[in-house]
């Protein structure tokens, strides 16, 4: 007979597993540090294991997995001070002149296969990435990689429904700038 | 609705996250507008290929493993923790001597203990033990006491030895060798 302890942990690793792999994409991408992923998944997986007793089971186990994983990752950022180092700064004028009903396929599509407009569209959204406050990051993450609900994400980062609307539009608006520079760039560099 | 406000909305359309009638809204402008209809298509297409590309990741079989084993040895140390209780229940060599009634040797113990107090508590103080004890007279003290005797008996004009000799009664007679005081004989 199992002891009610190590039948917890079965049932917690049980709901863990089938979102093991977009918590560590969510947490290699909110992270500013690569080396530290691992350990703040470590500490939030261990975290919502103490805690596991408090979970309900009418409750989202994936959205409260990634709201223990967020605080991991904003206090690691915090305490390594990360300043975000914009390696690709968006101008102004990048977003005021950006085109609603951006294509890509007319910039990148004509001239790569697949396999490298993916590999080009990573390194892209990667480095918009950097350009996106934590907030911003953290609500766009939440919402691609988590699949999150617009309140789960409110209650995940314990912002008003507005703000977390706000910040996604934002967050949205400036990948779009990226990739519409990148396309400009790419177009630019097929004319020459 | 204008075509503006529905570039404003065009975020929380694709994630369906409006209410059922702003939904509604924009499905009648986008099915009479044929810009607007044209650039959300793009968007959707734009925003699913960054929501793919933010996706795309490995789980790495290291890192999670590590984790599910920490799991599992933490989830061991609280059940041996949640144990721990009954087996420091097991009583030591000394106290299993005592089995099997370790509370009837307390008992025992206590009513000892009892004892000895209500004994103590009841006992003569030692003073008072002191001048309870009886010593010999001295011999000048004799001395003096038969002369205050014999001074009173002179003063009482008793002789003395009346006063120094009780005379001691018959030791009684087998009723044989009584004399019948009534027989005529």
């Amino acid at each position: 007979m199992r002891d009610i302890a190590t039948t917890d942990a079965d049932r917690f690793l049980a709901l863990l597993q089938p979102i093991e792999r977009d918590l560590e994409t969510y947490a290699r991408r909110l992270i500013w540090e690569p080396a530290d992923a691992p350990d703040a998944l470590q500490n939030a997986v261990m975290r919502g294991f103490a805690a596991f007793d408090r979970y309900h089971e009418d409750a989202s186990f994936r959205a409260w997995m990634f709201k223990i994983l967020t605080r991991e990752a904003f206090a690691l950022n915090r305490k390594h001070a990360r300043i975000a180092k914009y390696e690709f700064q968006l101008e102004p004028e990048d977003l005021a002149n950006l085109p609603f009903g951006l294509s890509l396929e007319a910039s990148f599509e004509r001239q790569l296969s697949p396999a490298e407009l993916d590999d080009r569209l990573d390194e892209q959204l990667a480095a918009g990435l950097k350009t996106l406050t934590d907030s911003e990051r953290a609500v766009l993450l939440l919402r691609a990689v988590g699949e999150l609900r617009y309140r789960e994400i409110s209650e995940s980062l314990e912002i008003p429904m507005g703000s977390v609307m706000g910040h996604l539009a934002r967050a949205r608006q400036k990948m779009r700038a990226l990739l519409a520079r990148a396309a400009r760039r790419a177009e630019n560099s097929k004319e020459t | 609705m204008k075509c503006e406000e529905l570039q404003s909305l065009h975020g929380a359309y694709l994630d369906s996250e409006l209410d059922a009638r702003t939904t509604l809204e924009i499905q009648q402008h986008l099915a009479v507008c044929p810009d607007c209809a044209r650039a959300f298509a793009a968007e959707a297409k734009l925003e699913a290929r960054v929501t793919t590309g933010l996706k795309r990741g490995e789980r790495t079989p290291s890192v999670w493993d590590k984790i599910e084993q920490q799991v599992m040895t933490s989830a061991e140390t609280e059940s041996r923790r949640r144990w721990a209780p009954q087996v420091a229940r097991r009583m030591p060599w000394w106290r299993e001597s005592l089995w099997p009634s370790p509370q009837a040797w307390a008992g025992l113990a206590a009513t000892w203990i009892l004892l000895a107090g209500v004994s103590f508590a009841l006992r003569e103080p030692a003073s008072l033990a002191a001048t309870r004890q009886v010593r010999p007279p001295s011999p000048e003290l004799r001395l003096v006491l038969q002369q205050q005797k014999q001074m009173l008996a002179e003063l009482g004009g008793m002789p003395e030895r009346f006063v120094r000799e009780q005379p001691e009664a018959p030791a009684p007679k087998p009723r044989s060798q009584r004399r019948e005081p009534f027989s005529n004989t």
